[in-house]
């Protein structure tokens, strides 16, 4: 008789019910002090208690399945298996990274101008002022795919500097094709390299993403599958991953990541990976860095640029606020990065906010002294170490993004794999 | 007085023994044939034997570590999320990790049983002879790891750093971990005393079968008594950025172990079998392989964990399993499902969770012909297991700059 078998929990129980009323029938004829009376009387209690504890001990260990059979249970079990691998489809797994072009940095100092130009080229001299490309992301865990481009610095192709890993700086922006915009990757490009080649700011790799980008392709599981995968399309989705939807942030967080560093001679410590968006990327670049500080230790954006999560407040079902958290007020709530800096431990991450330089709209009511709006403030006001906040102020002129930059890329380490241990 | 304490057993027994010799000798006084009688007698006869199933269970309790301490039932609360102030001056940031017991790994049967009040880390000297005993049998490591990014404080953890830790060969060596879950309810203590995991692990290194790895041993829930199936909860603990981020993050600052996915895997039994899995699938940047000892596969919601995910059934689904199988890419991961044909609820799920694995995911299995839910049969599973996490963990890397042990 099996030890999970019901007919051994039967008869347990049978005889747990006959030892009770047995007990209670048998009480009245046993209630004298003789010594075998006395001793009936301890019997029939002990095997009443034997039986109904045989009956709970049967009951639990069906259930919870602890002993599956008699030599499970006295340890005779030694019966071995061994590991099997069901057929193993060979991968038809894409390249993380795909190179779709390819151009050089380069500076000309034009006579009677006060400094030099900046220009992308289709050279080839990549040692000298960098290379910028422009490759296409695919994210294995999320699905996702988008077109980045990426800018690596002159050192990175430094024979006399192989084995040196470099800080990333990852930009999201919708203007990063927009010709002119300080956001846009050749903008970017040209500026940290003049900033590097100054040497005002380190050498870093630059991989500029759009915003809606991450959200606008997708394979499994989310784009072009139900109503979630429609709502998702070419919407902001704030670089989170939308239950049930797409999964922007794991693609930031760890698809961008892992396929960089596979490519690229990137640092794997967070502490040198940042994040920086502008206006329509702000709230990514402080999401990603607020809610996976393993992965990012700085994030930048304009100051105007924090708060609430993408879709109208509230979330009433059929919302783009309900759809992108689940339909949950709750998973809402933890989208929302004021609540997160009140609620949450802080995080141990710089951000950076970028105000306009001289020229732009000047101190407005409601400000305080060093021009910083009072809903920032009150934004910032429940920060506290090791969350550190510092502002910045851009340039004017044609390069506004420059300080950023320089502030950004002093803010990020990039240490030796297997930095000192600080226990054993 | 804690749970699992003789002292605690011994008063439960005792219990149970004076119920049992009060009824025997109240016996005749409540013999007469007034209905009250027959009421007394009923009671008594239930009484004794409520006091010995409790007793029983204490037992039972003791030996399986269910329950070991009373903040286990009531719960502490200290381990969610907090507020904490806001001045501006800077509160010193506790270390991630605190040792407070050492021992040494062999004979390993010994459980680590830290004091109230052991003197930490900081002030643990190293003699040489200590160094030379640990490079011999390795160490394990009582220790209570704080997330830095959730606030979850896990203080019954254990780290096992093997003999080669503490060799000269060694010193520049970057070891594997694999963090080790235990299911709910339980002591993480029994995959040591138990489960003997340092010595099923010590062995294996010695024949060759294992690369020296270092194991980092936590139980599954964060909020006692509830079971938080190592899920992110919406407006609740953030077990699995703990487990995922914050553990790791630690234990890379802490010890000379591998820094990427490659040198990094996850192994549980029961729920943490669960846990090892999704948090592999879901964090294939931070794990490469995960082993799951009679696990399961669905996103679990019952009277032991409360609300889990915010009443939003899009996120329960992400937490599902079979699910994610069905709906997300394959990640990047190795898996290693054990279960038994006879004696396991899970087998047929696992079956077919294997069948489901889409590449690069892959998936291997582990069945017995028969074997329990229980500690006997995930320790005839182990020393299959670790060689298989072995061949998947390939990360090799250096320290720098070299370690001062």
């Amino acid at each position: 008789m099996g030890l999970t078998s019901g007919l051994l929990i039967g008869l347990a129980g049978f005889f747990a019910a006959t030892a009770f009323a047995g007990t209670l029938w048998m009480w009245r004829r046993l209630a004298s002090p003789r010594p075998s009376h006395l001793l009936a009387r301890i019997g029939l209690l002990l095997w009443a208690q034997v039986t109904v504890m045989l009956v709970i001990f049967l009951s639990v260990n069906k259930s919870f399945g602890f002993f599956a059979s008699w030599p499970d249970l006295f340890g005779t079990n030694n019966t071995t298996g061994v590991i099997v691998a069901p057929h193993h489809q060979s991968g038809g797994q894409s390249a993380p990274i795909r190179t779709r072009g390819t151009g050089a940095l380069a500076s000309r100092t034009a006579t009677g101008r006060s400094g030099p130009t900046w220009s992308l080229t289709t050279g080839h001299d990549w040692s000298r002022y960098g290379r910028l490309q422009l490759v296409r992301i695919t994210g294995l865990r999320s699905g996702i795919v988008a077109s980045a481009y990426i800018y690596l610095p002159p050192q990175s192709f430094s024979p006399a500097q192989a084995g040196r890993t470099f800080p990333v700086i990852v930009v999201i922006s919708d203007h990063v094709t927009t010709a002119g915009d300080p956001y846009s990757a050749v903008s970017l490009a040209v500026t940290a390299a003049a900033e590097i080649d100054a040497g005002r700011a380190r050498p870093a790799i630059y991989v500029m993403v759009g915003a809606s980008a991450a959200g606008g392709t997708g394979r499994a599981g989310g784009i072009g599958e139900g109503t979630g995968g429609a709502r998702g399309a070419g919407r902001d989705l704030g670089c989170l991953d939308v239950p049930g939807g797409p999964q922007a942030a794991t693609f930031f967080a760890q698809d961008l990541p892992t396929a960089i560093e596979s490519a690229y001679p990137a640092t794997q410590a967070p502490a040198g990976w940042a994040v920086l968006g502008d206006a329509s990327g702000s709230y990514c670049a402080l999401s990603l860095a607020m809610a996976h500080s393993d992965r990012f230790a700085v994030a930048a954006a304009p100051l105007a640029g924090y708060g609430a999560p993408p879709g109208s407040a509230g979330t009433r079902p059929g919302t783009a606020g309900w759809w992108l958290s689940g339909g949950s007020p709750l998973i809402r709530q933890e989208n929302d990065l004021s609540w997160r800096l009140v609620n949450l431990p802080p995080q141990p991450i710089s951000l950076f906010f970028l105000r306009a330089g001289q020229g732009e709209p000047r101190v407005r009511s409601g400000d305080d002294a060093t021009g910083t709006p009072a809903p920032a403030r009150a934004f910032l006001s429940p920060v506290r170490f090791p969350t550190h906040v510092t502002q910045i102020t851009l340039a004017t002129g044609p390069r506004p993004l420059a300080p950023a930059l320089d502030r950004i890329m002093a803010a990020v380490t990039a240490p030796a794999p297997g930095s000192a241990p600080t226990v054993p | 007085m804690a749970p699992t304490s003789g002292p605690f057993l011994a008063l439960l027994s005792l219990v149970a023994v004076g119920t049992m010799a009060a009824t025997v000798l109240l016996w005749p006084r409540v013999a007469g044939r007034k209905s009250s009688h027959a009421a007394a007698r009923t009671g008594l006869l239930i009484a004794t034997q409520l006091t010995a199933i409790v007793a029983v269970l204490g037992g039972l309790n003791s030996y399986f570590s269910f329950i070991v301490s009373w903040s286990d039932l009531v719960g502490t609360h200290a381990s969610a999320t907090s507020a904490g102030g806001q001045g501006t001056g800077h509160p010193p940031v506790p270390p991630p990790i605190v040792v407070t017991y050492t021992q040494l790994a062999a004979g390993a049967s010994a459980a680590p049983q830290p004091r109230a009040g052991h003197t930490p880390a900081a002030t643990r000297s190293t003699p040489a002879a200590a160094t030379a005993t640990a490079a011999a049998k390795g160490e394990i490591l009582t220790v209570q790891i704080t997330g830095e990014r959730t606030g979850i404080t896990a203080a019954r953890s254990y780290v096992y750093l093997p003999p080669q830790y503490f060799q000269r060969a060694y010193a520049h060596q970057l070891f594997p971990a694999v963090l080790v879950l235990s299911g709910y309810p339980s002591d993480p203590r029994s995959e040591i005393t138990r489960l003997n995991l340092p010595g099923v692990a010590g062995a294996a290194i010695a024949a060759g079968r294992l690369r020296p790895t270092v194991f980092i041993i936590m139980f599954s829930s964060v909020d006692m008594p509830r079971d938080t199936e190592c899920t992110d909860i919406p407006g609740g603990p953030q077990a699995a950025t703990f487990f995922a981020a914050d553990v790791p993050l630690a234990v890379e600052r802490s010890f000379r172990v591998a820094t990427s996915a490659d040198g990094w895997a996850v192994m549980g039994d029961s729920t943490g079998g669960y846990c090892a899995v999704k948090l592999a699938m879901m964090h294939s940047d931070r794990f490469a392989a995960a082993v799951s000892l009679s696990g399961y596969y669905s996103a679990l919601q019952d009277f032991t964990t409360g609300s889990l995910y915010g009443h939003s059934a899009a996120y329960r689904a992400e937490n599902d399993l079979f699910w994610r199988l069905g709906h997300r890419p394959p990640p990047p991961v190795s898996v290693l499902l054990t279960t038994s044909r006879v004696g396991e609820d899970d087998y047929q799920q696992t079956i077919k969770f294997l069948r489901v694995i889409r590449p690069p995911m892959h998936g291997y299995g582990l069945i017995l012909p028969s074997g329990g839910h229980n500690f006997r049969t995930w320790k005839r599973e182990l020393g299959p297991a670790l060689g298989w996490l072995s061949q998947r963990l390939t990360a090799t890397g250096t320290a720098q700059p070299p370690p001062a042990r």
